[in-house]
């Protein structure tokens, strides 16, 4: 198998660097042109290679690797779901990285790492070479998680939360049902990417039903007890699509005990409800890639608060949904902070520039209904063990119509605004 | 090369003051305001790149003191010191207006 060595230097100063290595130098001591292997092409991912190529003007070499050549936004995918946004409003693609910033994008999935040799083995048998790695592979599902669930089942009732195909499918079911037919949704339990996620989607499906199949049920059969600005949900449930949403918890229902994919039943204690179209979300954990890195501990991976590496190898720094960032929410805005944070460090470490105090910063737009739009927020510090809050806030019930409106504009704006933070 | 410009131009324009600022930490702060504040978006977001710097220091501190409203604001306000303000205007003044 190849090795993919992308330093571009004379023999002179490899000779160089092979002397200094013994002295334990970081790669620009070394006169070598550092390496930074970034896997996943999200908000972590393409946040990080884009703000290391553009601030280090070339002197690391930056590459990408991502299996998609389009990556559609797991945020907003419900407003395409409510029909609010077109499908291709929400894909992007790599090419401003590669041609702006010279980020060397590579599609193909990253099978393995070698932590000893740092180098990132590819589905193609490519092996890369790296003096740091980013990892921000997002989540995997536990499909087992509910009984009844599984990866073939995905498409009968999708999770749809991984955006993509799968949120076309369920926007297709959702729409097709019977008139006065029920949709069945399952919430995750915690900890989960987007905690408000679930809660909008249920809202935007009740925007789509309560126009097209007014009649239609949804039926929201819950592991958690209480779920991320509850109050402002049911609130607008109330107001938007009366009578339309009842949201069961496990303490009622008893959990779900059993899916039948086939007859569309899910079954709890106090019934057993038949779907006419139904989404479940199974628990979740850090991607693959992470096990099979040694990072994880349980299913997540707990990092250093202050760089965001790895609390298992210096050499690797984990962003977004698959890091253990305590008070931070698993969002899409949460990845984009970290990878700033992680992207100053590793520009530190690897070309000696400046570093500073770490800030981190989330804020998660809900839609519930066309123009009516909350938020969450908080800014986050670096402690020693935890990534800790400094302040928060979040709507209030009972805001007025044109706050609202606002709220939902100033999504849109940080929509577009992220997206060019990203990808552009 | 454009962020070299941007310190040259941050230097000359800005005097004895700022001097003492450090262009790169003006960088480094307004990251976070870039996740929402982008000069080739239109929306309710306004850019700030080419902004007053004055205007830029003046609506911060009514962010921070909460006599303007948005909870988003209130919030990344409250924990930039002076010095932060001075530095993010400072940076965001120095950059290309989109218009």
């Amino acid at each position: 198998m190849a090795i993919v060595d992308r330093r571009k230097f004379t023999t002179g100063l490899l000779g160089l660097g092979a002397v200094s290595a013994g002295l334990n130098l970081p790669a620009y001591a070394q006169g070598k042109k550092p390496r930074v292997v970034v896997i996943g092409g999200g908000a972590g991912g393409a946040t990080a290679a884009r703000y290391i190529a553009k601030d280090s003007k070339g002197a690391i070499d930056v590459t990408l690797i991502e299996p998609t050549r389009k990556y559609y936004t797991c945020f907003f995918s419900n407003l395409y779901l409510g029909g609010l946004r077109d499908y291709d409003s929400i894909g992007h693609t790599y090419d401003a990285l590669a041609a702006g910033h010279g980020v060397n994008v590579i599609h193909d999935w990253a099978v393995s790492v070698d932590s000893a040799a740092k180098t990132v083995e590819l589905g193609s048998g490519v092996k890369v070479a790296y003096d740091r790695l980013v990892i921000s592979p997002g989540i995997d599902m536990k499909y087992d998680s509910v009984a009844g669930y599984s990866i073939e089942g995905q498409d009968t009732m999708p999770h749809a939360w991984k955006s993509g195909t799968q949120v076309a499918l369920l926007k297709s079911q959702v729409e097709n049902m019977r008139e006065g037919g029920t949709f069945v949704m399952v919430p995750p339990p915690n900890p989960f990417r987007c905690p408000p996620g679930p809660y909008e989607r249920i809202s935007m499906i009740a925007h789509v039903l309560s126009k097209k199949n007014p009649t239609a049920k949804i039926i929201v059969l819950d592991p958690k007890e209480k779920f991320s600005k509850q109050a402002l949900f049911e609130e607008g449930w109330q107001k938007h699509y009366p009578d339309m949403i009842e949201w069961i918890p496990a303490s009622v229902s008893g959990g779900v005990k059993n899916i039948n994919m086939e007859t569309m039943e899910i079954e709890t204690d106090i019934d057993t409800f038949k779907a006419d179209a139904a989404s479940v979300v199974p628990a979740q954990k850090a991607g693959a890639i992470c096990d099979r890195a040694g990072l994880t501990e349980g299913d997540w991976c707990p990092i250093v608060p202050a760089t965001m590496q790895s609390r298992a190898d210096e050499n690797i720094h984990v962003l977004g949904d698959a890091s253990v960032a305590s008070a931070m929410p698993k969002s899409g805005f949460s990845a984009n902070s970290q990878a700033k944070v992680a992207a100053m460090a590793i520009r530190g470490a690897l070309t000696g520039s400046k570093v500073f105090d770490p800030r981190f910063a989330n804020t998660c737009w809900s839609l519930i209904d066309a123009n009516d739009g909350v938020k969450v927020g908080a800014s986050y510090k670096a402690g020693e063990e935890k990534i800790e809050v400094a302040d928060k806030f979040i709507s209030k019930t009972g805001e007025d119509a044109a706050l609202r409106k606002a709220t939902y504009e100033e999504s849109e704006s940080w929509y577009s605004a992220i997206s060019a933070d990203m990808f552009s | 090369m454009r962020f070299a410009a941007v310190a040259f131009g941050y230097v000359c324009m800005i005097g004895s003051a700022f001097a003492e600022g450090d262009p790169e930490y003006g960088q480094y702060l307004s990251s976070e305001c870039v996740t929402c504040h982008q000069s080739a978006v239109a929306g309710t977001i306004p850019s700030l790149a080419g902004m007053n710097e004055d205007g830029f220091i003046s609506l911060m501190k009514l962010y921070r003191s909460k006599q303007l409203e948005n909870p988003t604001m209130q919030t990344v306000a409250m924990r930039l010191s002076d010095e932060d303000i001075a530095a993010l205007a400072a940076y965001f003044s120095a950059l290309k207006s989109p218009d």
